[in-house]
């Protein structure tokens, strides 16, 4: 389990203020634009210093641990690509975390990624993902993962996400997107944490996005216009 | 990013365009003072390459580490103008500036000093295109392999394997900057002669017609580093 606490992080006039947020299994954190859930991201992960507050996993305080070294996975927002092919960037990162690429890939049912040279967007925000896991991070700290995908890719790694079982900090302004991953919602307004609410509605939105989903219905439907 | 044919035919426009600058700028030179070679001038221009190349070879790990600093670093926006406006300083007065060295460690008119006036006149170049460089790549890449445990010179070496096509650009306009140098060598070191300190005493001693070549070969080296330089750029946007 990821806890913040009493996070405070303050840019001038402005101020984020995180009392207590715990991240059990997949939390996600819906604010609008500017209402801090990239920084608080960046804190959790070290990248920025706050002025004050605790970084606890699994019981243990990592809040004066370098970035390198604490045990959490990042996905920025920026699609990241490394230049190298995947099975490159799958077997560098297996070899610095002492850790072998192959089982995760199959398990995730990710093969046909490794051999590919030109990746999608959507696929190289999944192999992100596939490398942080490599990692073996305690909890996943991921900014708007699909920020810059279409829906198709959107919906291969948001599919993706849902079957991970680390415990996983989504931050999205996209309310949508947070009824797809979340198990708890976090709303994020004006600087602070407004509430945490059980996503009672995913299975539904599911079901419901099977009639919305106008890629797969335009494909199986009748007669066109001009038909 | 251009692919393919409208590619190849910007490529061919900016051939012609060259050639016609090339012709533009040496025809009235050539018609005035006629193009009179000179023996000794290749051998001029084949030590300065040399010098400008063991300049480059020092300017460029440099730029990159500045480069990198500049981009990334909180303070590196603030240091970002001071390294552009230095490109600007009159190059005689970095010779003055460079004098007080020069004369102390007794390397006047040496090929030392002359890489080391190559070097100071070259490096906000380098530094210039590596940051641009890694700032059109992003802070995410760092960010995103620093919590993947990577440190250090790999950091780096990351966003080296992400832009060959800028370290070249890096170390053409380095090299080129080092190679054309005049004003830093008047002042500490007119021997052994560069091309610049050639052309400036030849034109002193007999006249423009001495030196039309000398400046037609600068010229004709111009353009074709801009041709590799868009060959370059054709190579990293495909």
């Amino acid at each position: 389990m990821l806890e913040v606490r009493d996070l405070v992080i303050v840019r001038g006039d402005w101020r984020l203020e995180i009392g207590l947020l715990k991240v059990r299994s997949k939390t996600v954190l819906l604010g609008r634009n500017g209402a801090g859930k990239s920084t608080l991201l960046k804190a959790i992960m070290g990248l920025i210093r706050p002025a004050n507050g605790r970084i606890i996993v699994n019981g243990r305080d990592i809040s004066d641990l370098a970035v390198e070294d604490r045990p959490l996975g990042y996905v920025p927002q920026r699609v990241v690509r490394l230049a190298m092919s995947p099975r490159d960037q799958l077997e560098y990162f297996s070899k610095l975390h002492g850790t072998d690429y192959r089982p995760l890939i199959s398990k995730l049912g990710l093969e046909p990624l490794v051999g590919k040279r030109n990746l999608s967007l959507g696929e190289t925000q999944i192999l992100t993902i596939a490398t942080v896991l490599l990692k073996n991070p305690e909890a996943l700290l991921m900014d708007e993962p699909c920020a810059n995908l279409d829906w198709l890719n959107k919906k291969q790694v948001l599919n993706l996400i849902r079957i991970l079982e680390t415990p996983i900090l989504y931050v999205t302004h996209d309310p949508l997107e947070a009824l797809l991953v979340a198990d708890e919602i976090a709303l994020l307004e004006e600087g602070r944490v407004k509430g945490v609410y059980p996503n009672e509605a995913r299975e539904r939105v599911q079901k419901d996005l099977k009639f919305y989903d106008l890629y797969e219905r335009l494909k199986t439907s009748g007669p066109r216009i001009g038909d | 990013m251009v692919y393919g044919g409208a590619m190849d035919r910007i490529l061919l426009i900016a051939v012609i365009v060259s050639v016609a600058y090339f012709l533009l700028l040496s025809l009235p030179a050539v018609v005035m003072f006629g193009a009179a070679p000179s023996s000794s001038f290749f051998r001029i221009v084949a030590s300065t390459a040399t010098y400008a190349t063991a300049s480059s070879l020092i300017v460029l790990p440099v730029s990159f580490i500045v480069g990198f600093a500049l981009a990334f670093r909180p303070s590196g926006s603030y240091m970002t103008p001071l390294i552009l406006f230095s490109t600007a300083i009159p190059h005689t007065a970095i010779g003055i500036l460079l004098a007080p060295i020069v004369f102390s460690l007794k390397i006047t008119d040496t090929a030392t000093s002359i890489v080391l006036g190559m070097f100071v006149v070259s490096l906000p170049i380098g530094v210039g295109v590596m940051r641009a460089s890694f700032a059109a790549q992003g802070v995410e890449l760092e960010e995103f392999l620093r919590s993947m445990g990577v440190r250090g010179m790999r950091l780096q070496w990351f966003y080296l394997r992400a832009s060959p096509t800028s370290v070249l650009l890096a170390a053409l306009l380095s090299w080129f900057r080092a190679f054309s140098e005049l004003g830093v060598f008047l002042i500490v070191a007119q021997r052994p002669q560069t091309v610049g300190v050639y052309i400036f005493e030849e034109f002193l001693r007999s006249g423009p017609t001495a030196v039309v070549s000398a400046s037609l070969v600068l010229l004709a080296v111009a353009m074709m580093l801009t041709l590799v330089t868009l060959v370059l750029e054709r190579a990293g946007s495909t």
